[in-house]
């Protein structure tokens, strides 16, 4: 690990001014960003850390004028263990719980989770090995000729295959949620774009500052399922948040894409009919339709296709 | 442990110096510290067991520089036994001498006693009846595939073992389920992936290199039979890492789904078989 500076912010405004100085990098939770400073993952290494966690009013949860508000350092294990939230927007408690390890949900924040980098171990691999890269500046993605059992099943972006990993994201996709910054409010949907490095639309010294999930309409349920290699710890191979019930059906994925993915022609497939085996089915049938697999990770399809039918059912029981 | 059971010592007054030096230190394991050491150690306490209840006694009933024996006149070593680091006289439990308080029968100078020995252990019981002892440990696993998503999940480990004698319980049943977490994550989980067209390594770090966790693990279902037929102290034969297994679940998926998947049996591979991938 190479040295660098710390410091506790105050506030939003002297994070941004800090931020926006191009040689300093946000911390929270610091679960993403410390193992990458530890492996020294990118060609360029941060002067500064900017600790938010000391800036006061960014960790809360509270519900307002139909609006469930989160502070961007709210931890993981807040949320998942919060009562209004597993009961009116179970995806989100239940992606949350499902983070990593009891340890990092414990540190990693909302924020966090959501503007991690992208999970791909060529891109990941210490000492930045493989340094021609795309999401460094480079111009090659490895993972095209080389092992892409975890990348994406739905082409590239900006030629990158790596996929986004967050659990909560998916779920505030489903949820139509906002995501707030110190400068504007974005759809979740579009918060996430193929950067150099970044993996968001965040700007420079643009900060998170709140997510905004609207409340359900009545009788809307959602329900989020992961599969993974193992039960605790890992990334997602898939995942999956489900909305249905009282309008428009919204179904996300994350980890099939180099951004989250909303499967607009699930969504399609099961607008206006309620949720059955039959129905279900056909949504995770229509969820893949324009997938095109890489040559290790055709086995994604499917559960991707599997896991939509899947949570689609869960709600049922959410 | 030996030591304590043998010469009648508290377990904590038993001190074990390992030779630094020496290429090779036998731990005291269920792999090969129980079936290589123990008939030995045990040996030599025995031999030790017997200096000390001599020494109790004294030259001419005297304890050197600790005065004279507690012990009556015309005690022998038969009258006295030990326990909890002390010699005390059968007949008479609170006439005792502490083990620190003895001195070496042999030379007054020195205050301690010590034993050696060495030779073959017996022959095991069962090779001395003319069978040889070819079955030790069995294993049982029962899985159930998905065949949607290509998941393993091992619902049963079963495991009868026979290791002659326990000595330390916790140790043994530590000892077998080490060995299953190595089996499971060799079975389904665990993957060296190297890139082919650099040779560079890909799984760098644990989110990578899928190591079980205690999640990942089935309830572990122990029967333990103590036959004491083994040739190590008390007829153990220890219990080794002869239930490490590199196929057993396969063959389980072998069973459940009726195709054979080359281990780790991760999903993608599952699937392939399945036709689904």
């Amino acid at each position: 690990m190479k040295a660098f500076s710390h410091t506790n912010a105050k506030s939003l405004a002297e994070a941004s001014t800090a931020l926006a100085g191009g040689k300093a990098t946000i911390i929270a939770g610091g679960t993403d960003l410390l193992g990458r400073l530890k492996d020294n993952i990118l060609p360029t290494y941060p002067a500064v850390l900017i600790n938010i966690k000391t800036i006061p009013g960014l960790d809360y949860i509270k519900e307002e004028g139909g609006v469930l508000k989160i502070g961007a350092t709210t931890r993981l294990a807040d949320i998942a263990s919060h009562p209004v939230i597993q009961k009116k927007y179970t995806a989100l408690a239940q992606a949350a719980s499902r983070v990593a390890t009891p340890h990092v949900r414990d540190m990693g924040t909302l924020g966090g989770n959501l503007a991690q980098l992208h999970r791909c171990w060529y891109f990941r691999k210490p000492e930045n090995r493989f340094d021609d890269c795309v999401r460094k500046g480079g111009k090659t993605c490895y993972a095209v000729m080389g092992d892409n059992r975890y990348h994406s099943i739905f082409g590239s972006t900006s030629k990158c295959m790596a996929v986004h990993p967050s659990d909560t994201a998916p779920a505030l996709i489903a949820l139509n949620a906002t995501v707030v910054t110190n400068r504007r409010k974005i759809a979740a949907e579009h918060f996430w774009e193929v950067r150099f490095p970044e993996s968001t639309v965040l700007g420079p010294g643009e900060i998170i500052t709140e997510i905004q999930v609207p409340a359900p309409p009545a009788g809307a349920k959602s329900a989020f399922l992961k599969f993974a290699i193992r039960k605790s710890i890992d990334f997602p191979i898939v995942n999956c948040a489900v909305m249905v019930g009282g309008g428009a059906p919204r179904i996300a994925l994350n980890a099939v894409a180099p951004k989250p993915y909303r499967a607009v022609k699930a969504e399609a497939a099961l607008a206006g009919q309620p949720v059955t085996l039959a129905t279900a089915e056909a949504a995770g049938a229509a969820a893949v339709e324009d997938v095109t697999p890489l040559k290790a990770n055709k086995y994604k399809v499917q559960i991707a296709k599997t896991l939509v039918t899947r949570t689609l059912l869960a709600t049922a029981k959410a | 442990m030996v030591v304590a059971e043998e010469m009648g010592a508290k377990w904590e007054d038993v001190v074990i110096e390992y030779d630094n030096k020496a290429p090779f230190t036998p731990v005291g394991g269920g792999s090969d510290g129980t079936t290589a050491a123990s008939w030995v150690i045990k040996e030599a306490a025995a031999a030790c067991k017997k200096l000390v209840l001599e020494a109790a006694l004294g030259p001419g009933g005297m304890m050197g520089r600790m005065g004279p024996s507690p012990f009556p006149p015309g005690t022998k070593p038969e009258d006295l036994d030990t326990a909890d680091s002390k010699v005390f006289l059968k007949s008479d439990p609170s006439k005792s001498i502490p083990f620190g308080q003895l001195q070496n029968p042999f030379d007054d100078t020195r205050q301690s006693i010590g034993a050696i020995a060495n030779g073959r252990p017996p022959r095991a019981l069962w090779t001395w009846m003319g069978k040889k002892l070819d079955t030790m440990n069995t294993q049982y696993i029962e899985v159930a595939v998905d065949t949607e998503t290509g998941e393993v999940e091992v619902l049963r480990h079963v495991v009868t073992a026979d290791p002659g004698k326990i000595m330390r319980r916790t140790s043994l049943e530590s000892q077998i389920h080490q060995v299953m977490l190595f089996s499971d994550g060799a079975q389904l989980t665990e993957e060296i992936v190297w890139d082919k067209a650099t040779g560079v390594r890909l799984t760098s770090n644990m989110f990578d290199y899928h190591k079980p966790t205690i999640l990942d693990m089935a309830p572990m279902e122990m029967d333990l039979l103590e036959t004491r037929a083994g040739n190590a102290a008390y007829g153990a034969s220890g219990i080794s890492h002869s239930l490490a297994n590199t196929h057993i679940i396969i063959c389980a998926i072998q069973n459940a789904i009726g195709k054979w998947v080359d281990p780790p049996a991760t999903p993608d591979k599952v699937l392939r078989a399945l036709g689904k991938a």
